[in-house]
């Protein structure tokens, strides 16, 4: 499944296999995802298969919803490196150009 | 400052009813053109004006109801910008929002994460005493919803629309 320029840029964050919170991966992408969008980048790279995702545990009574955190999976992780893959053709066929 | 389950578990009936309203209104235009193209005696003026009198009376009561549900958020909105601390923030208005704009794929898991964030974002503002950022939150959030509704039809419905039209010779 190809993944799109922010759901690459998304499973970059994610490579370090640490869970993240969608805010904290808008926060740490300097500018490229914005907070007002990830939510629905993420449920998108959910249904391909590209990350999984688990409610934070929240002690009993919760004050609020839970967050969820995100982790990668493996085919996200061969969605990047098909990207690394294409990007590396297309610049050793330039070369050879 | 303690918030009812019942906030982030409403189900999506606005929603429903758009789409009902929507499906009934497509079958009776294709029922319609069917009758009236193929010869058929066409649906009688009594069954019309019934039909419209239904969507007149459907309309009205549409708008009433966003008025008065509007009229609330903007009362609850006005407090909380006037007193954020002793208020509740009014995070209503973004269900509502979400109820009708999101897919309803997306919602649960747009919602729950946007309100959890924003929650976390204000007690954080409010335990700094940072009032006026408390109160910009609220502004940023309803942006947010809206830039995610934004986000669905750019990269869903335009990015479809746009490749179909490059398809046309």
């Amino acid at each position: 499944m190809h993944a799109s320029r922010k759901e690459l840029v998304i499973l970059s964050l994610l490579r370090d296999g640490r869970e993240r919170y969608p805010a904290e991966l808008a926060r740490g992408s300097d500018g490229a995802l914005r907070e007002s969008s990830i939510y629905v980048q993420l449920v998108r790279a959910k249904e391909k298969g590209f990350v999984e995702s688990r409610k934070e545990e929240l002690p009993q009574p919760a004050e609020r919803p839970p967050r969820r955190l995100y982790r990668i999976t493996g085919a996200g992780e061969r969605a990047v490196l098909d990207a690394q893959k294409q990007l590396l053709g297309l610049a050793v066929s330039e070369v050879e150009q | 400052m303690k918030r009812p389950d019942r906030e982030w578990t409403v189900k999506l009936k606005p929603r429903a009813i758009v789409q009902g309203a929507l499906l009934s209104l497509s079958l009776y235009a294709v029922a319609y053109y069917h009758f009236t193209n193929a010869g058929l005696p066409p649906i009688p003026s009594a069954a019309i004006a019934v039909f419209a009198g239904g969507l007149l009376l459907f309309a009205a009561v549409a708008a009433v109801a966003t008025t008065v549900a509007l009229s609330r958020e903007l009362g609850l909105w006005l407090r909380f910008q006037i007193r954020p601390k002793a208020s509740k923030p009014p995070w209503h208005l973004v269900f509502r929002f979400n109820q009708v704009f999101i897919p309803r794929r997306y919602q649960e898991e747009v919602t729950e994460n946007m309100i959890a964030q924003f929650h976390i974002d204000y007690c954080e503002a409010l335990a700094d005493k940072r009032f006026f950022r408390a109160r910009l939150l609220t502004v940023y959030f309803y942006f947010n919803a809206i830039g995610n509704v934004f986000g669905l039809i750019t990269s869903g419905t335009l990015k479809k629309i746009v490749t179909m039209w490059k398809l046309i010779p």
